[in-house]
C-alpha cells in the first residue's frame, strides 16, 4: 500500500506539471506529421498499385491477336498488398520497391525508392510513427527519468522521504512505475488528440483499413497490440535509463546531461556505429556482374528453346504457329528451360542471399546494444514492413505463378484453347502471415528488449543501494 | 527516546563526529550549536540512517539505527532547515502521502486537523505547497511530524530563514509537540528560541560536544557569551 502511494503521488505530480503539457504538446505535433504521411504513403503505394493494374490491361487490350495465352496474363497480375500497419512504421517497404507481377514473366517495380535515392531515410529514417516514438519520444522519455532521483535530491524530498520506513529499491521501483505510467498516459493522450486533429487518417480508408482489408481484421488488431506493448517497453527502457543517470548522479544538470549523451550515442550513432562494424571486411558484392550472367543465361536458354522448337516443326509435331501445343515434347522442353532459368537465377543471386543473411546475423547480434534499432527492427515486424514480408511474397507469388503456368500449359498441351477456361484459375491472394505468427517470430526480440530493461533496472537499484542521502 | 553512545562518524582520515554521548528524553528539547561543520548535521545523519556510524550507536526507542534502520524510522520524524515537500501536491496531500509512508493511513478530515493543530491556515490546505511560503511549509514538515505520531522528531535548524511572526508560531507548534510527550533534537543559531524551548543544550566544534548545559546551569548561563567563547575556542566547560 505504501509502494502504491509512492507510485500514485508521481502519477499525480506528472498530472500537474508543465513538462506533461509539453510532452503531449511535441508528440501531438510530431504524430499529426507522422499519421498524416502514414496515409499519404499508403495512397500512393495503393495509387502505383491501381495504375499499373490498368496500363497492364491496356496493354492486354492493345494486343493484336488477343490469343488465350495472352489472355491469361490479364489475371496474373500480382500485387504486393499494402503492409497491414503501413500506415504507422514504413519499415523496409519506405525504400524497398513493391513489386507487382504485371505479366506472367517479368517482375516489375511499381513503387517505392532505392537506398541510393532516400539519403534522408537512410540516415535519419522516415517520419513515420515508429520513428516519433523511437526518436523523439525516446529523448522526452530519457529527459522525464533524468531527474528521478537527483530532482528528489535537489529539491529536499528525498531526505523527507526516508526519513520513513521505505526500502530503497521498492520505493526506485514504484517511482518508475510512476513516472513511465504518467509519461504512457501522456504520450496516448497526444496520440488521440493526433487522431482527432489528423481527421482519423490511421483509421480511415487509407490508413489501418488498408491493412484491413488485405488480411484479417483480427489479425491487424494483434499486431497493432505486439506495436503497442513494444513501444510502452520501449519508453520504459528509456525512462529507466533516464534514471540510471540520475542515480549515478547528484545534481540535476550533470543527470540530464549524462541522459542525452547517452541519447546521442545509442539511437544516433549506435545504429550506424554496428551498421558500419558489420559490413567491415565484408563489403556487399556487386550485383552487376551477377544480374548479367542471368541475362546471358536467359538467352543462352531461349535460344535452345528456339532451336528445340525448330526441330520439333521439322518433324511436323507443331500445330500452330506461336504456340507450343502439341505432344508431350514442348512440356519437357519447358521444364528443363524453366528449371535451368532457376538454378542460374538462384546461382546469381546466392551471393547476395548469403551475404545478407550474414548481415542479419551480425545485426541481430549487435543490434541489442542499441534499444532503438532494436525497436525498429521489431516495430517492422509487427507492422509487417519488414524484408521478411517482402520475400514472403515474392516467394508466394513465385510459386503461384509456376503453378499459374503449369497449368496454363497443360491445357494448352491438351489443345483446350478457349479463353473462358483462363479465368477458372485461381487468382493470386497473398496469405498474409498471422499475428500469432509474428508475435512469436518477434518473441527473442522482445525478450531482449525486456532484459534489456530489467538490466538497466537492475543497474538502477545496485547504485541507488548505496546512494549518498546526506 | 533518542540515545548516542559513543557515536563516531569518519569519512577517510577526516573525523566528523567524535564519540558523541547524549539522551533526549519523552517530552525534551535538546538543542544542539555550533558552526558549519561542527557535526550538528551528521548527528541526524546517523539518527536518520542516511549513513552509517563508524562506531557507537544511534538509538531511537532503544532501537538501533544502524541495525535496524527500517524499524527504527517507524518512530522517527524530520523536519528539515527548508521544508521541502512536492510542490505539485497540496499541502494536505503531502501531509497524508508522507504520513502513509510510515505506514498510517490518515483520512482527510484528519489530516486538516493536523494541519490545523500546526497553526496553517484553513485556506492553505488545499493549496499547492509550491505556492505556500517558508513558514507555512515548516508548519506543514511539524504536522507531517504530529501527525505520524513519532516519539522522536529531529528538526535541523527549524527557525532559519523564517521572519519573527512565523519564527514564534513555529516554535509555539514545537512546544506543543513537546508538551505531547515528543523527544526533539533540534539543531540551531537561534539562541533565542532555544532557551525558551530547550531542555538541554549542546554545543559542538569539530565533531566533538564541547559544551553540555542543562536544569539550573542552562537558565543561569549566558547562552550568548558561552557559544561565542566555545567557538573561539576560548573555553570549554564540563
Amino acid at each position: 500500500m505504501r509502494y502504491f502511494t509512492i507510485f500514485w503521488l508521481e502519477l499525480l505530480q506528472a498530472t500537474r506539471d508543465v513538462r506533461a503539457g509539453l510532452v503531449i504538446a511535441v508528440a501531438s505535433l510530431f504524430f499529426v506529421v507522422a499519421f498524416t504521411q502514414g496515409n499519404e504513403r499508403v495512397g500512393v503505394t495503393a495509387s502505383a498499385v491501381a495504375v499499373s493494374t490498368a496500363k497492364n490491361r491496356q496493354a492486354w487490350l492493345a494486343q493484336p491477336p488477343q490469343n488465350p495465352h495472352g489472355a491469361a496474363h490479364f489475371p496474373v497480375l500480382l500485387a504486393k498488398p499494402t503492409a497491414p500497419l503501413a500506415s504507422l512504421v514504413a519499415g523496409a517497404d519506405g525504400i524497398l520497391p513493391g513489386h507487382l507481377v504485371t505479366d506472367a514473366h517479368r517482375l516489375l517495380p511499381a513503387k517505392g525508392t532505392s537506398a541510393a535515392d532516400a539519403p534522408f531515410a537512410q540516415a535519419i529514417g522516415t517520419l513515420d510513427t515508429a520513428f516519433v516514438i523511437g526518436v523523439i519520444l525516446s529523448l522526452l522519455a530519457v529527459l522525464a527519468g533524468s531527474d528521478l532521483v537527483a530532482g528528489e535530491k535537489e529539491r529536499g524530498t528525498l531526505r523527507l522521504t526516508f526519513a520513513n520506513p521505505v526500502r530503497r529499491n521498492r520505493w526506485l521501483l514504484a517511482k518508475i512505475a510512476g513516472r513511465t505510467t504518467g509519461f504512457l498516459v501522456a504520450v496516448t493522450l497526444a496520440a488521440s488528440l493526433a487522431l482527432m486533429i489528423a481527421g482519423g487518417v490511421v483509421l480511415g480508408p487509407s490508413g489501418l483499413y488498408e491493412g484491413m482489408a488485405s488480411s484479417a481484421p483480427n489479425d491487424v488488431m494483434g499486431r497493432l497490440g505486439g506495436f503497442l506493448f513494444l513501444s510502452a517497453i520501449y519508453l520504459a527502457v528509456w525512462i529507466t535509463i533516464g534514471a540510471a543517470c540520475s542515480v549515478f548522479s547528484a545534481r540535476v544538470a550533470s543527470a540530464t546531461l549524462a541522459a542525452v549523451v547517452l541519447w546521442i550515442a545509442l539511437v544516433v550513432i549506435a545504429p550506424r556505429a554496428v551498421a558500419t562494424i558489420a559490413e567491415l571486411g565484408d563489403p556487399i558484392p556487386a550485383t552487376s556482374p551477377a544480374r548479367m550472367a542471368i541475362r546471358v543465361e536467359e538467352v543462352r536458354l531461349r535460344r535452345q528453346q528456339e532451336a528445340m522448337v525448330e526441330t520439333l516443326k521439322a518433324s511436323g509435331g507443331l500445330k500452330g504457329a506461336g504456340a507450343i501445343t502439341t505432344t508431350e515434347g514442348p512440356a519437357a522442353v519447358r521444364d528443363i528451360i524453366d528449371a535451368a532459368a532457376a538454378r542460374a537465377q538462384a546461382k546469381a543471386d546466392a551471393p547476395i542471399a548469403n551475404w545478407r543473411e550474414r548481415q542479419l546475423t551480425k545485426l541481430d547480434a549487435f543490434g541489442c546494444i542499441s534499444p532503438t534499432s532494436l525497436y525498429f527492427r521489431i516495430a517492422a515486424g509487427f507492422a509487417g514492413t519488414d524484408g521478411q514480408r517482402h520475400h514472403e511474397f515474392l516467394n508466394q507469388a513465385s510459386a503461384w505463378r509456376s503453378a499459374f503456368l503449369e497449368r496454363l500449359n497443360r491445357l494448352e498441351d491438351r489443345g483446350i484453347a478457349e479463353f473462358s477456361d483462363y479465368p477458372s484459375v485461381a487468382p493470386f491472394q497473398f496469405k498474409e502471415t498471422a499475428s500469432q505468427r509474428i508475435w512469436i517470430q518477434q518473441s527473442a526480440s522482445v525478450a531482449t528488449m525486456l532484459c534489456m530493461w530489467l538490466i538497466i533496472l537492475l543497474l538502477c537499484f545496485f547504485r541507488f543501494k548505496h546512494y549518498d542521502l546526506r | 527516546m533518542i540515545e548516542a553512545v559513543g557515536l563516531t562518524k569518519r569519512y577517510g582520515d577526516h573525523l566528523a563526529l567524535d564519540r558523541l554521548d547524549l539522551t533526549v528524553q519523552p517530552g525534551e528539547v535538546y538543542a544542539l550549536f555550533g558552526g558549519n561543520g561542527a557535526g550538528k548535521s551528521t548527528t541526524i545523519n546517523l539518527f536518520l540512517g542516511f549513513v552509517p556510524p563508524s562506531a557507537g550507536e544511534a538509538r531511537v526507542v532503544g532501537i538501533d539505527v544502524a541495525a535496524n534502520p527500517v524499524e527504527a524510522k517507524r518512530h522517527v520524524a524530520y523536519v528539515a532547515e527548508n521544508v521541502m515537500l512536492y510542490g505539485h501536491a497540496t499541502a494536505r496531500e503531502n501531509l497524508q502521502y508522507f504520513v502513509e509512508l510510515s505506514g498510517r493511513r490518515l483520512s482527510k478530515t484528519d489530516a486538516y486537523g493536523a494541519l490545523e493543530a500546526l497553526g496553517l491556515p484553513t485556506e492553505a490546505f488545499e493549496r499547492q505547497v509550491r505556492f505556500l511560503s517558508k513558514g507555512m511549509r515548516q508548519k506543514c514538515g511539524l504536522a507531517i511530524a504530529f501527525a505520524k505520531g513519532a516519539s522522536a522528531l529531529f528538526l535541523d535548524e527549524p527557525f532559519s530563514g523564517l521572519d519573527p511572526l512565523a519564527a514564534t508560531e513555529l516554535q509555539q507548534a514545537i512546544a506543543a509537540l513537546k508538551a505531547n510527550g515528543k523527544a526533539i533534537l533540534m539543531s540551531t543559531h537561534d539562541l533565542f528560541r532555544a532557551r525558551v524551548l530547550a531542555d538541554k543544550v549542546g554545543i559542538m566544534r569539530c565533531g566533538r560536544l564541547v559544551a553540555k548545559l542543562e536544569g539550573e546551569s542552562l537558565r543561569v548561563a549566558n547562552l550568548e557569551q558561552l557559544y561565542v567563547e566555545t567557538m573561539a575556542g576560548k573555553s570549554v566547560p564540563a
